[in-house]
């Protein structure tokens, strides 16, 4: 697995999370605007759009990452493209290649030290491994205290089976929930709300209609998205919120359409309250009717009940709202993909460009390791894209120009690599420690070599159309004694004394690329 | 698994149990009117209540039921002695440390026991002591 692959799953991870939080806080503003309109929520297809929200910041990183670079938006890929030239991406990669190509060999920092901000692969593995052992911690944990919770209801006993949900009788719980493991549904009920047969049916109706509406099995992914991102208040935020929708959506639903006896429901609902206080541990797995000691809940729970004739939001607000939650997060993905993206390369990307490339190129490109990790330090990180922007934006005005003297002098076009590395295409006059100037940073020696003036006052160098012209000369001069641009790209970066006296070991660094 | 865990029920009943457990003791066997008929006046169990509870005294193991009829009648297989020294041991363990003569000691202390009772508690002893 190399670093771009880690990063990549990095990311959707990171997206996922970052969709979860906004999700949530979107949807728990809804809800918060609806209560204090005094409107109140559908609860059935509240909950719906909260699980909505639950599968749709699991799958829509997934699906986003899936889809190719270039659709719809092209976030990043403006660098190749910020100024009007004739010179198609691929060629500026060739330029990026070739200088990669000339200066690997030597030090990797030397060139222009540029600061790159590239995590290291060891600090992106450890980081991601770390997260993994917490997440499958927490899996492990919350899978041990489910069979333990599990395993208790085995030896209780069974009172009845409606449909495919049996109904077992509990002296160890207070408070009835209802539990799913697969195929197999349960109720537990408290043994002491046998006796009073009221509260007993109206119960049991709420807890099969969590389990009608799959409430029980909604909660294992609840409970492993907890597990995956357990530093996201979000997370925390919609698994109680949907908790109590599936409480209100079960109450609402007996209410209304079974037309039972509010005020039977109401004692039922308020008598299970009051037996919670001696309730457990939290329960694993399980929904219940009263399970959530919390008396601000319970208020608005018989609230709702009471008032079922207000206001309630219609089918088509709903769909409103998951249009809008839909949307949100799309845009989101979108937004985090543009900043979250890796500009690196890997490897293969980098080799189909090499393929491309040397079908056009004068000069063999040969793309490896070093090459890639120069490239990536121009393409991959902040400063790296905008000193490549910066250089490129300026590349114009001297392009033309340049492009005329090397046909002239039979100097291959992917020589252009020269200026744009050596200088960015900044005129500029010598900055120590750099002792060279203008677009193709001569230094003095090699200017004067090439009958250029090189006074303080007049500095021909800064003459972009004679540097190019004595460039040139020294281009060609070079070719004539290596044989081979590579070698002369490498002679020119690094001055031509320390290449003619280490001839023979040049060449074989150079096929070890 | 399964089976082995339904064979081991909690020896203890829930006071509701209990209480339909002493009328089936008391009456030998019964059907769910039988043994609603024996409740107090004042004790409002809905027969489907009465009916579940001596299910579940079934799955305990505590009754075994005989179809007769339309409905079942409930004979108890545990006898009263059986379950007092269940219920008895259980006290000993969890309240008593699991010293017997604890729990005589703060029974002798705080119960107000009759000579008659005392004299039949000696005996008792003695004849456990031989």
């Amino acid at each position: 697995m190399d670093c771009a692959q880690i990063f990549y799953f990095l990311r959707i991870y990171c997206e996922m999370g970052l969709l979860l939080l906004l999700g949530t806080l979107s949807f728990s503003t809804i809800v918060w605007i609806l209560s204090q309109l005094q409107i109140k929520p559908n609860y059935s297809h509240f909950v719906r759009i909260g699980y909505f929200l639950l599968i749709a910041s699991t799958l829509l990183p997934i699906a986003l990452a899936a889809l190719p670079r270039s659709t719809l938006l092209r976030p990043g890929a403006q660098i190749w493209s910020g100024s009007q030239t004739n010179a198609s991406s691929s060629s500026y990669l060739s330029l990026l290649a070739l200088l990669a190509l000339s200066t690997a060999p030597g030090s990797l920092t030397s060139s222009n030290g540029l600061p790159g901000v590239i995590i290291s692969k060891d600090i992106l593995l450890e980081f991601s491994c770390t997260l993994g052992f917490i997440v499958l911690l927490l899996i492990f944990i919350f899978t041990k205290r489910l069979l333990a919770f599990h395993s208790t209801l085995n030896i209780l006993s069974v009172i009845k089976k409606i449909g495919s949900v049996t109904v077992l009788a509990s002296e160890k719980h207070s408070v009835a929930f209802s539990a799913w493991l697969p195929k197999k549904a349960m109720i537990v009920v408290p043994s002491h709300l046998i006796e009073n047969y009221s509260d007993y049916n109206l119960t049991i109706q709420h807890e099969i209609q969590h389990h009608r509406h799959g409430d029980t099995q909604w909660l294992y992914y609840v409970e492993l998205m907890k597990a995956v991102f357990f530093w996201n208040p979000g997370i925390y935020k919609i698994s109680k919120l949907l908790s109590q929708f599936q409480e209100f959506a079960c109450d609402e639903i007996l209410i209304h359409h079974r037309k039972l006896s509010t005020l039977a429901y109401d004692s039922c609902l308020i008598r299970a309250a009051e037996s919670t206080i001696a309730l457990q541990s939290a329960l694993v797995g399980a929904t219940g009717m009263a399970a959530k000691n919390d008396p601000s809940f319970l208020k608005r729970r018989i609230e709702m009940i009471l008032n079922h004739e207000s206001k309630q939001t219609t089918r088509v607000a709903s769909i409103f709202i998951v249009i809008g939650l839909t949307i949100l997060m799309t845009s989101i993905t979108y937004a985090s993909k543009s900043t979250l993206q890796n500009k690196q390369l890997s490897l293969n990307e980098a080799k189909k460009y090499e393929v491309t490339l040397n079908q056009t190129s004068k000069i063999p490109i040969t793309v490896n390791e070093l090459v890639l990790e120069k490239l990536n330090h121009f393409i991959g990180s902040p400063e790296g894209r905008k000193w490549t922007k910066d250089a490129m934006d300026r590349m114009p005005q001297y392009q033309e120009m340049i492009i005329k003297k090397m046909n002239a002098y039979d100097v291959p076009e992917e020589l252009m690599a020269l200026p744009f590395f050596e200088s960015g295409f900044k005129n500029l006059p010598p900055t120590p420690p750099q002792k060279g100037a203008g677009i193709w940073e001569f230094i003095d020696e090699t200017a004067k070599q090439y009958q250029l003036n090189v006074a303080d006052q007049n500095d021909e160098r800064l003459n972009p159309e004679k540097e190019t012209q004595a460039a040139m000369e020294y281009l060609k001069d070079l070719n004539q004694k290596f044989k081979d641009w590579r070698l002369v790209i490498k002679a020119y970066n690094e001055s031509l004394e320390p290449l003619r006296k280490n001839r023979i070991r040049v060449p074989i660094e150079f096929r070890q690329l | 698994m399964t089976e082995k865990k339904q064979q081991s029920p909690s020896k203890l009943l829930t006071e509701t149990e209990l209480e339909l457990m002493s009328i089936l003791w008391r009456i030998f066997q019964g059907s769910v009117h039988e043994v609603m008929e024996c409740l107090p006046n004042d004790r409002n169990l809905a027969y489907t209540s009465v009916s579940t509870i001596l299910r579940i005294l079934e799955q305990k193991k505590f009754v075994r039921s005989q179809k007769e009829g339309r409905g079942h009648i409930y004979i108890p297989r545990v006898s009263k002695q059986e379950y007092e020294g269940t219920s008895l041991q259980h006290l000993v363990a969890s309240v008593f440390d699991g010293t017997p003569s604890t729990m005589v000691r703060r029974l002798l202390e705080t119960s107000d026991l009759s000579n008659e009772e005392l004299k039949s508690i000696r005996s008792l002893l003695r004849e456990r002591l031989q």
